[in-house]
């Protein structure tokens, strides 16, 4: 274990404070998808969507068109969830 | 669990939202979120084959930094991270954060009360947060 002056700045090359902050933004939008999901299945039922700080930024039918709807948006992919909503959730066993 | 991840040879970053899996090895990104990054398959050079439910499947193996955020502290960690190669039924497979991460932490899981509380024990890197 390290804990150095700034290792996570030479490491990663950004300041940590602003990695923090972006992953905090970053959550509200996961805990926005965990809590709304029969939110979303009304409201975007099979459709992909693209979450940004917390909200839903853009929507398509197909996951290339919302990659390109949410570009055109100027909306950071590196900062949005991406998922596809289904209107019975799939089991996973992984 | 959200997480910074950084792959330095590649340039490549962003955050990523986990799947908390302890019955994977190692952690894995899926084509969703490499897609949504922008990766070039291209430019992976080792290879892998794991075994997973769903029966063997070739992977890509990579350096990469993590980082989480916690109450005080940002915590970093290296790892050599799996990367699933793209496959259409498998776009919609969130990633999945493994025992090579998990391992580093004492965990409480509650459903009931919608928590999971990592306590972290190890870390590679550790920088302190002021806010």
């Amino acid at each position: 274990m390290t804990d150095s002056k700034d290792p996570i700045r030479s490491r990663f090359g950004t300041a940590p404070a602003d990695i923090a902050r972006s992953l905090r933004e970053f959550s509200k939008s996961a805990e926005m998808l965990a809590n709304d999901r029969p939110r979303l299945i009304d409201e975007h039922p099979l459709q992909w969507i693209g979450v940004y700080r917390g909200e839903v930024s853009a929507k398509a039918n197909d996951l290339p068109s919302l990659m390109e709807e949410l570009e055109r948006r100027g909306i950071p992919l590196g900062d949005t969830i991406v998922r596809f909503i289904e209107k019975n959730q799939r089991t996973l066993i992984l | 669990m959200e997480g910074f991840v950084q792959l330095p040879r590649l340039g490549w970053s962003g955050n990523v939202s986990f799947i908390f899996d302890t019955g994977a090895d190692t952690s894995l990104l899926m084509p969703l979120d490499a897609q949504r990054m922008g990766i070039d398959y291209g430019l992976f050079e080792n290879e892998m084959s794991t075994l997973g439910i769903g029966g063997a499947s070739e992977n890509f193996v990579e350096s990469a930094y993590l980082a989480f955020v916690g109450d005080e502290a940002l915590y970093g960690y290296e790892i050599d991270l799996h990367i699933c190669k793209p496959a259409e039924e498998l776009m919609t497979i969130p990633s999945l954060l493994g025992r090579d991460v998990i391992d580093q932490w004492r965990v409480t899981y509650n459903k009931s009360e919608l928590e999971l509380l990592a306590e972290v024990i190890r870390w590679d890197a550790r920088e302190p947060l002021e806010d």
